[in-house]
């Protein structure tokens, strides 16, 4: 489990992140929901020790990540970043490879690994293409897959839907079901409520750099907290295959 | 995974041919039976070919390397160790000691070289701060060209006779002329060191391929990639400034020319384009050396004439790629 605690983040006068206290644990999805600018994207930067927090401990498997080599977390966190960048005209295989760096020279379990998370993400056609010229959703399953070559204990992923069409978002959703039921700790960044309904185990709900509310589906995707997030009325129904459907219809 | 060993071993044997084949280049015809015979003929091939041969190829190597390096470290294919800073302020060194005439030994000119680059280095790692960011990496190493740069113009403005503006130009233009073994030794272990330095940045270069947050998340510790980067690339740069002066787009060219056959993966890049680089200069300076005219063209001149097209050529294939 990934616990943070008090978790702070300043930049310059502006408080990002404002004592946070949380927690992923493994094999569940933990969604993070929040208006933009809520401290989101920060809040798993930090974890991914992108960003260092100003005030506040993580703890992976209840050690300190600070005392966790650099190496180590890697193996253990993959960061899926939001539109995440592409250099060089390197070829899908080799992209997704990258993703095996943190685990070393084991080619064997690296080309299984590779092959696997190219076949999770409907990508193994790709393979040969140059992955800088690919689509936006075909490169946004690319760069999942690398993260996935890598066999992180925990996936931390920042809007990972954001540029696949309808039937791909439902495929990924259905994927960090599978991995988290493999007793991976998943972490994802969404805005779209209904998927988040769908796929969450916890939800961290945020505003303004606080955690408004905490807990599971029902406790916290209520019409009272959804107004007080975003300022916006919804609709809440069900669809034929029992997952809630939460249309926001008018700003307060 | 491409497997380039084959490539590396064929640009390995093509340096030794080349290298070979520059020993037979030049004003004298010297047959392969008189070269260690001892006489006069002979010292060409021995105190004048073969070091000048050697430190082409080393100098060669150098900026390659360099090259790939700061271009997988910024992301950018028009990077080049230029642009660092530390090949000014090692010309800014060089012009200084030609500016106050102390040229007595061989070793004096390199040796404020060599203190140029090490000075234009700290205050590359000073400016640029510890935490590693790319932007001020690059706007310090802007800074710092510029800075030298009009110092070196200021020397030359100053410059106390028309003979020592003269020797400063002409030095400023780069050349392997009348190289001895003295600069060999100079160039050779200094080179060496840097190259070694720069091929443990080769996991970080790959990882930064995905940009540099995801980099970060992947534990790479940018600020220690970039002191590796400031001390290989300034060893390497400083060196070849030392021995050579300014030789312009090797390490902008090379990496560029060897991306197609060994893929665009950064760490694949780094060797290939050492060894090219080593052909690339050699070449060059056997193509000065066989030109046939009173002054030898310089080989930094000579560089920049073909490297120029080039640059412009790869401008407007990028053009076309994102139109």
């Amino acid at each position: 489990m990934i616990e943070f605690k008090d978790l702070s983040l300043k930049i310059g006068e502006h408080h990002i992140l404002n004592h946070l206290c949380g927690a992923i644990p493994k094999g569940k999805v933990t969604v993070i929901l929040g208006a933009n600018g809520a401290g989101k994207s920060s809040l798993l930067k930090s974890i991914a020790s992108i960003i260092k927090p100003s005030v506040g401990e993580i703890y992976i498997d209840k050690t300190p990540i600070t005392a966790i080599k650099p190496n180590e977390r890697a193996r253990k966190i993959g960061f899926l970043e939001q539109n995440g960048d592409i250099h060089w005209d390197v070829n899908v295989s080799t992209l997704v490879e990258m993703g095996c760096l943190v685990n070393g020279n084991n080619t064997q379990s690296n080309s299984e690994a590779i092959y696997d998370a190219l076949t999770i993400t409907d990508t193994l056609h790709l393979k040969d293409k140059i992955a800088s010229k690919l689509s936006g959703g075909e490169k946004s399953r690319v760069l999942l897959a690398r993260v996935l070559a890598g066999k992180p204990e925990y996936i931390l992923a920042d809007e990972p839907l954001a540029a696949l069409d309808p039937a791909h978002q439902l495929d990924t959703l259905a994927n960090f079901r599978d991995i988290a039921a493999r007793g991976v700790g998943i972490a994802i960044v969404l805005h779209d409520l209904t998927y988040a309904a769908r796929i969450a185990d916890e939800i961290i709900m945020m505003k303004n750099g606080i955690i408004i509310q905490k807990g599971n589906i029902n406790s916290v995707l209520t019409p009272q907290i959804i107004e007080e997030t975003y300022g916006v009325r919804v609709k809440i129904t069900e669809s034929d295959n029992g997952f809630k459907i939460i249309t926001p219809f008018s700003r307060i | 995974m491409k497997n380039n060993v084959p490539i590396n071993i064929m640009l390995f044997v093509l340096l030794l041919l080349i290298m070979a084949g520059s020993l037979f280049i030049g004003k004298v015809n010297v047959p392969f039976s008189e070269w260690l015979s001892g006489d006069l003929n002979s010292l060409i091939i021995t105190e004048l070919r073969a070091p000048r041969t050697i430190i082409g190829a080393i100098i060669g190597a150098g900026l390659g390397m360099s090259g790939a390096a700061m271009q997988g470290y910024l992301r950018n294919p028009l990077a080049d160790p230029g642009i660092f800073g530390v090949s000014s302020s090692a010309a800014l060194g060089a012009v200084a000691s030609l500016f106050f005439g102390y040229t007595a030994s061989v070793y004096i000119l390199p040796f404020f070289a060599l203190g140029g680059a090490a000075i234009g280095m700290a205050l590359l790692a000073l400016l640029a701060g510890r935490q590693g960011s790319l932007i001020m990496f690059t706007l310090a190493g802007i800074i710092i060209s510029s800075l030298t740069g009009a110092l070196t113009s200021l020397l030359i403005s100053l410059a106390p006779n028309p003979f020592v503006s003269g020797e400063i130009v002409k030095w400023l233009m780069g050349a392997l002329t009348d190289r001895s073994w003295d600069d060999v030794k100079i160039a050779l272990p200094l080179v060496i060191i840097g190259m070694g330095v720069l091929t443990f940045s080769g996991k970080s270069l790959d990882a930064l391929t995905l940009g540099e947050n995801t980099a970060k998340s992947m534990g790479v510790n940018m600020p220690q990639l970039q002191w590796i980067l400031i001390i290989g690339v300034g060893l390497c740069v400083g060196a070849s400034v030392a021995v050579a002066g300014i030789i312009g787009f090797v390490g902008l060219v090379v990496p560029h020319l060897m991306r197609p056959f060994v893929g665009h993966k950064p760490s694949s890049v780094l060797l290939p384009s050492a060894l090219a680089g080593a052909i690339l200069v050699v070449a060059a300076d056997c193509l000065v050396r066989s030109l046939p005219s009173i002054t030898e063209l310089r080989l930094g001149i000579a560089m920049s004439l073909l490297g120029a097209p080039f640059f412009l050529m790869l401008l407007f294939k990028m053009r076309r790629n994102i139109i």
